[in-house]
């Protein structure tokens, strides 16, 4: 067990009183908490962590935070595991199991480095010029096989992710120093602040770039503004906090890790804020040139992060190269804690004096004109070799060769732009900063600090108090400043043999697939992207994307900004679909809904089933019995005794006022009109193309008084579109729409002896034959309870559907199913066959979205209705008036045989013949009652064939059935007026 | 230019590919065009393709406002099937997958069509049934379909594992799969380019030219173009060229998305699409996970996705496949997509002479790329609408005579 | 997630609200003298403007009126919103 030699104890954040044992690629190590893997990995001097994705390069650590490319870990194992994770973002915790996410049969010995071997013949989208003899088939399997990073977990995921909702005044991204500013002085005037940072804890990378600010040390300021804000009660601090991303009017998606010690895994924000303040930092590019991947090759400021923060010496010896002077304050940083600094080579003839005399100071060559040509080593840096720049650009023959186990190189920084250009801010090219910087947002969003291009660290943090504390700047951007970089987006190889220059480490893009993609025609940055699969790994080209914009640039003889940036999409950083889903799993995704009497239901043995989000009975199985007996039997009660159907789920929507009856006579396609008070009627709807699309009772309860019924998924769809009407058409029209389809259950009380058994019921309402006929409703009470009752009927016996207020239906079903009534409850399965047997339609299961009135026998209806109503102009257009539309009809098979599949098809000709499909079958079920089956179908031209005979086609089996009119039970209707 | 084969690629992997030429010419804008076909996504440039082709017309420009692939083609979640109802889009569609099939070899150009078949799941015993009428009118329409048990559903996806929508059955097309959606573009582009045809990118149209009544050519970024005909294959954005000769159609723009995780080893071998939440899935060849689901409802020209439909296509996704949860998302992103009233394709004249229309593609143009573009080429050419292409004509939208898939299926297409 | 501002009761998220298509479209009547042709324009041919785009939406869980927007689609930015009846805004065009 190694204690970490890589080591300082006086330096960095981390608690080295609680020492953390972790295993790596099942080896054991410790580290301390507040490391992240990777620190507590380069602390214990392991430097090969990871295989690359095309060619299993060996590949380190390269930076400290969400840009890592190279560092992919799975953490956990089975149902825990999790691929792909960036280890420099996660935190030790003890018991952590890392492995790496690729390399087989072991990390350090990868058979699949093979792959390296042939690169030379495999360069990007070799794919797509060759596997096409004889087909992609035969290759396929073991490309698949071969692609992917990491394995997604077994099993269920043990883990919660919950979401949360937030509104504020201020939303700060990014918790270093300007944005801690920004937040203080927002939270200063009152505003209410929100302000997150990524990492566990506050500062960013400021104590490590700018140690001190005015003679005060960053540390300390960061250390009070956190105070400050923490005091604040109009302030809300969140740290282990991503911004993923900008959506439409501000709203920004946000995950929170919580440490692992939480019930919660992780909290995903949804916030709306008045304004954001982007601080989000900026990251450093690579330098590209030949070999630039060994492990040990990382960013010089994340070199610093790892020292200052951490602890950790990432190296002994280090050769640093660099395009600007940021890379300076790195080598000061690693050479004080002792690292010894062996050469800085600088792309640039002329460097500041400032910084030479800096480097003079600590006894640190600087190579001016020079620059790093390629790096020695199998699994980790030995040796760096440097070459000078000549002038007209050219690379010199010879090189020098210094040996260091460590290379920190900076390219020049991006500002992290990315939530900026997904709020649809406007990006431009800084020729002196060699980076694109925000320059007009679209929404209310500024940048601060290096996201701004700022990097001047005085002019951040005052530009920051100014940005923080004025409500009113919208969209005026500070000037950037503080960063002078020399352009160096590649060094040339002088021959191709020279190796291959990485530009996107983890999906193995080099300098040389960029040139190839730029001489094969895919010179716009999207047609790079996808040629070369660049910037689309794991970490989204955070360090690749711009460095690629500079090479293909050159290749083209173009200005960066003609060859312009991706779009940066969301999520910002990966982002678990778990988390993304929250709460919304199993019974939480779409609940589904329970009727009043759903205990009850229970009670009396109902087996329970989905039908359009509602849980309803399905049917009530007594004994050993099977669905299709219970079915059976619930059926055959309901037709010579008496069935109890729970229909509250039925849509109910009341509308009043004066123009109430002229307002339904032009929304449903038959009269309404005529309707006299306490009358019911079947109507149906039409949407303007006269296709019906619900259909439902229309009860007059009084003069100006109407409730009609919808189908039970159609409540909300109906509530909605006459109110579109009423207030968009015709807002003349007195009328009032509202919907009550909870406010009321329904009891569907049938059999030929329910008016018997209803005048027993102890209600005000006369249920004899003479007061109460069919098609018609009643007001009146039991029990001092207001219900209404209308006599109805959907599956041919006589019915009475008893509205009572929705908490007072388990009451009424308990007396009907007592022992002294003994109504038998009925599901939905009985009622769906019942009415079957009657013939009466589904709308969305017996018509489809094409079928109009005329095709459900609707014709004379229609014909005889006076004026307009929704939709009647298309049953007039030429596709309307064919014979050959498909109608509704009844379907009969034979005594004995099987019922028909429903989803079977109708054949244009008989056996043998036309194969053509003439419609189908939509319907279909056993009738106990009639001791056959009983189907309805549409078919073409269906009503003129009545009486033939027709081929019915099943998974290529054929059939016999005859086409009868719709309806086979009591087709006279002499049950519905007993 | 060169011929692609495993030994081209070794001789030149020899020299350090070096020489590769071009996939498609840098092409001279000319004056003058015999047809002019605006838009290089896949519907355009087959479009050329087959002009060139099979018409033998190559004086034929494709003009693309951006980078050619980079609409709708470079968006979606390339899924190729011809799963139809009707025997009209079943017969057009499925002679797109017949292209498809060929269309490596035709184009010299790997376009990765897998075949790992298109399968959409049953939930309840309605939703069975309506499946169970999809599957016999694709058996009566000549293209291959299964009915698949609770069992076999659960054999080719051992990952299925749903809670709130249990899965009682599918239909599966075993044709349908997914192709490599920026490849088809770049394969058609580059043999369209070697028969002749120009394609221009950077080159946006801001108007037509007019003479008389007639459409004479457009008006570009790069100067004016006089042009015979001209084809609109743009897709969401028909409506504003159209809007140009003041024409209006029956097209509303709206942002359909997507979503991709990172790369995994293989879990999933099969397309899925679940009938009870609309969600779908499948994993490419590269191991990531695509993922797409419904529309965003309002119009929109913005080409990002919502938060509000990305969760639900997700919460979908995670009833099926529970164990997903821990994957990561890489990227979101939307495409624009034109959607009439029946979400079957327009190919026909427009009402304004000179101008023709490939649109109303919807949310499912890629897999009809092969079909659309020869479709429209044979209109082009011949001013007569391809057998195939007869039932997808503008006069529906007053005959009422439409193709509406989700109608008769239940299924929106 | 779009804000909306109901003129009835204020800034709602977008979870809200159901989207009814474009507004200020005229119904041709009466039924028995329109052509299909007028028909079919009337039924589904659109502006379809990239750019300021009238629409009407309902505040479906909140107070059921329907009303009416202005959005810009492309960036999704909401100009105006009033109420039915009332006059749309004069706004340029924008794409």
């Amino acid at each position: 067990m190694s204690s970490g030699k890589f080591r300082l104890t006086d330096k960095g954040a981390v608690d080295y009183n609680v020492p953390i044992n972790f295993s790596f690629n099942n080896k054991k190590y410790q580290g301390y908490r507040g490391d992240t893997l990777a620190s507590a990995l380069l602390a214990n001097g392991v430097r090969l962590v990871a295989r690359s994705f095309k060619y299993h390069r060996p590949r380190g650590i390269v930076a400290a935070g969400a840009e890592e490319p190279n560092a992919l870990v799975t953490i956990g194992v089975g149902g825990y595991a999790e691929p792909n994770l960036k280890a420099t973002q996660v935190e030790l915790f003890e018991g952590l199991e890392a492995c790496s996410s690729h390399g087989w049969p072991s990390l350090s010995f990868d058979l699949m480095a093979v792959f390296g071997l042939f690169g030379r013949f495999m360069p990007a989208g070799f794919y797509y010029k060759t596997f096409m003899w004889p087909n992609w088939h035969l290759f396929e399997p073991l490309i698949r096989k071969l692609a992917g990073l990491g394995s997604p977990p077994t099993g269920k995921d043990p883990d919660r992710y919950e979401h949360r909702y937030k509104q504020c005044d201020v939303l700060v991204i990014g918790g270093g120093l300007s944005g801690l500013a920004a937040a203080a002085a927002a939270s200063e005037q009152g505003a209410e602040v929100l302000i997150i940072d990524d990492k566990p804890d506050w500062g960013g990378a400021a104590f490590a770039v700018a140690p001190t600010i005015e003679g005060t040390s960053s540390a300390r300021l960061i250390n009070d503004l956190v105070n400050v804000l923490k005091a604040r009660s109009n302030v809300c601090m969140c740290s282990r906090t991503t911004a993923l991303g900008y959506y439409d009017h501000n709203y920004v998606s946000m995950l929170e890790h919580t440490d692992n010690n939480q019930t919660v895994k992780a909290c995903f924000w949804k916030v709306r804020a008045s304004r954001v303040i982007l601080a989000s930092g900026a990251y450093e590019r690579p330098l590209v040139f030949p070999h630039n991947d060994k492990p040990g090759s990382m960013l010089a400021g994340s070199v610093v992060q790892y020292i200052e923060k951490y602890g950790v010496l990432p190296g002994q010896i280090a050769v640093v190269a660099t395009n600007n002077d940021t890379a300076y304050e790195a080598a000061i940083s690693a050479h004080k804690a002792g690292i010894k600094i062996a050469a800085i080579a600088d792309a640039r003839p002329n460097p500041s004096q400032q910084v030479l005399s800096a480097m003079a100071e600590h006894g640190i060559r600087v190579y001016r004109s020079s620059v790093p040509t390629r790096l020695f080593g199998l699994n980790c840096v030995k040796a760096i070799q440097l070459s000078s720049l000549e002038d007209n650009g050219k690379i010199s023959a010879k090189g020098l060769k210094i040996e260091a186990d460590l290379f920190m190189m900076s390219g020049g920084w991006n500002p992290a732009v990315h939530l900026f250009s997904q709020s649809g801010g406007k990006l431009r090219f800084d020729e002196v900063q060699q980076a694109f910087i925000p320059e007009k947002a679209n929404q209310n969003i500024i940048c601060i600090g290096a996201a701004a291009g700022q990097f001047d660290a005085v002019k951040a943090f005052e530009t920051a108090v100014r940005v923080g504390g004025n409500s009113k700047v919208v969209s005026a951007l500070p000037a950037c400043s503080g960063l002078i970089v020399s352009p160096l987006w590649k060094v040339s190889a002088s021959s191709y043999n020279d190796g291959k220059s990485w530009v996107d480490f983890q999906n193995d893009v080099t300098a040389q697939d960029i040139v190839l993609a730029a001489g094969e025609s895919f010179r716009s940055v999207e047609h790079l992207k996808r040629y070369t699969t660049l910037g689309m790994a794991v970490d989204q080209g955070k360090t690749s994307n711009v460095n690629a914009i500079g090479i293909m640039a050159g290749v083209l003889g173009k200005h960066l900004a003609e060859v312009g940036t991706t779009k940066f999409r969301p999520p910002f950083d990966s982002v678990a679909i778990g988390a993304v889903v929250g709460a919304a799993r199993g019974g939480q995704f779409n609940p589904l809904r329970h009727m009043a009497a759903h205990d009850l239901h229970e009670h009396l043995g109902a087996f329970m089933k989905e039908y359009g989000r509602w849980s309803r009975p399905s049917h009530y199985p007594q004994h050993q019995e099977i669905e299709q007996e219970s079915i059976a039997r619930e059926m055959l009660a309901v037709r010579t005794k008496t069935g109890v159907f729970d229909a509250s789920p039925l849509g109910k929507i009341e509308v009043t006022g004066p123009d109430a009856g002229e307002f339904l006579n032009r929304v449903y396609a038959n009269t309404m009109k005529t309707l006299s008070v306490g009358q019911c009627r079947y109507g149906i709807m039409l949407n303007e193309n006269g296709t019906v699309f619900d259909d439902g009772i229309v009860a007059r309860l009084s003069e100006n008084h109407y409730c009609l019924t919808t189908t039970s998924g159609g409540a909300d769809e109906v509530t909605a579109w006459l109110r579109e009407w009423l207030q968009g058409e015709w807002p003349e029209l007195n009328t009032l729409i509202i919907p009550v389809t909870e406010q009321w259950s329904v009891m569907a009380v049938m059999g030929h002896q329910t008016r018997k058994l209803l005048s027993n019921l102890g209600s005000t309402i006369d249920f004899s034959k003479s007061a109460f006929p069919f098609m018609s409703v009643r007001e009146g009470k039991i029990a001092d309870v207001g219900v209404r009752v209308m006599c109805v009927s959907f599956i041919g016996e006589l019915t009475f559907e008893i509205w009572t207020p929705a908490g007072y239906v388990p009451s009424l079903l308990k007396w009907l199913c007592d022992d002294e009534n003994c109504v038998t409850p009925v599901g939905v399965e009985a009622v769906v066959a019942l009415r079957l047997e009657k013939g009466n339609l589904i709308v969305g299961v017996d018509t489809d979205g094409m079928s109009q009135p005329q095709d459900i026998g609707f014709q004379d209806a229609i014909e005889n209705k006076m004026g307009d109503f929704i939709g009647r102009r298309s049953l007039t257009r030429p596709a309307s008036l064919g014979s050959k539309r498909l109608e509704l009809v009844g379907l009969r098979v034979p005594r004995g045989v099987e019922p028909l599949q429903a989803g079977a098809h109708a054949l244009a000709k008989e056996l043998n013949g036309d194969s053509r499909s003439i419609g189908y079958v939509t319907s279909s079920a056993h009738s106990p009652t009639l001791g056959r089956s009983v189907a309805l179908g549409l078919i073409a031209g269906g009503r003129q064939r009545i009486g033939e005979r027709v081929t019915i086609f099943d998974d290529g089996t054929l059939y016999d059935a005859q086409i009868i009119a719709v309806g086979e039970y009591d087709r006279e209707g002499d049950r519905l007026r007993a | 230019m060169s011929h692609y084969s495993a030994l081209s690629l070794f001789r030149h992997g020899l020299t350090g590919h070096k020489s590769w030429q071009p996939a498609w010419r840098e092409a001279e804008l000319k004056k003058r065009y015999s047809i002019v076909i605006v838009g290089a996504g896949g519907q355009g440039l087959a479009t050329a393709y087959y002009l060139a082709k099979i018409h033998g017309i190559t004086d034929v420009a494709v003009l693309e406002a951006g980078w050619l692939g980079g609409g709708n083609t470079g968006r979606n979640t390339t899924v190729i099937r011809s799963n139809y109802f009707y025997p009209q889009s079943a017969n057009f569609y499925d002679y797109s997958v017949q292209l498809y099939e060929g269309l490596s070899k035709e184009l010299n150009y790997n376009i990765m069509f897998s075949q790992r078949g298109m399968m959409m799941t049953g939930h309840d015993k309605h939703g069975m049934e309506m499946l169970r009428r999809s599957y016999n009118a694709m058996l009566l329409n000549g293209v291959d379909a299964e009915m698949l048990d609770t069992d076999e559903v659960q054999r080719r996806l051992p990952l299925l594992d749903p809670e709130r929508y249990p899965v009682i059955g599918a239909l599966n097309q075993p044709r349908g799969g997914t192709a490599r959606h920026d490849a088809v573009a770049w394969g058609y582009a580059r043999a369209a380019s070697k028969l002749g045809v120009d394609i221009i990118q950077q080159c946006a149209v801001t108007d037509f030219i007019k003479q008389g009544d007639s459409i004479v050519g457009v008006r570009t970024s790069k100067g004016d173009i006089r042009a015979d005909k001209v084809g609109l294959a743009v897709a969401g954005h028909t409506s504003v060229l159209a809007g140009f000769a003041e024409i209006k159609l029956p097209i509303s723009s709206h942002a359909l998305q997507a979503t991709v995780s990172e790369p995994l080893k293989p879990v999933l071998d099969t397309v899925v699409l679940s009938s009870a939440t609309g969600s779908y899935i499948s994993q490419s060849d590269k191991g990531e996970l695509v993922i797409g689901g419904g529309l965003d409802m309002y119009p929109s020209y913005a080409q990002r996705g919502n938060l509000p439909v990305l969760e639900h296509t997700l919460a979908g996704i995670l009833d099926m496949f529970p164990s997903l949860s821990r994957v990561r998302l890489l990227r979101q992103w939307a495409g624009i997509v034109d959607i009439v009233h029946d979400s079957s394709p327009i190919i026909d004249r427009s009402p304004a002479k000179g101008i023709y229309l490939n649109c109303g593609w919807g949310t499912g143009g890629f897999k009809a790329i092969p079909a659309g573009g020869s479709c429209f080429a044979h209109l082009l050419a011949t001013e007569q609408a391809h057998p195939l292409a007869e039932p997808f004509s503008l006069k529906r939208f007053e005959t009422g005579a439409f193709i509406d898939e989700s109608a008769a299926a239940g299924i929106a297409h | 997630m779009l804000l909306i501002d109901c003129p009835w009761c204020g800034p709602r998220n977008e979870y809200e609200f159901r989207y009814g298509g474009p507004s200020h479209i005229v119904r041709p009547e009466p039924y028995s003298a329109v052509s299909d042709t007028t028909w079919a324009q009337y039924l589904f041919y659109r502006e379809n403007p990239k750019g300021l785009h009238k629409e009407r939406w309902c505040h479906t869980a909140g107070c059921g009126q329907w009303f009416n927007l202005v959005r810009n689609t492309l960036d999704h930015s909401i100009v105006a919103v009033y109420r039915l009846g009332e006059k749309s805004p004069l706004l340029e065009k924008v794409s």
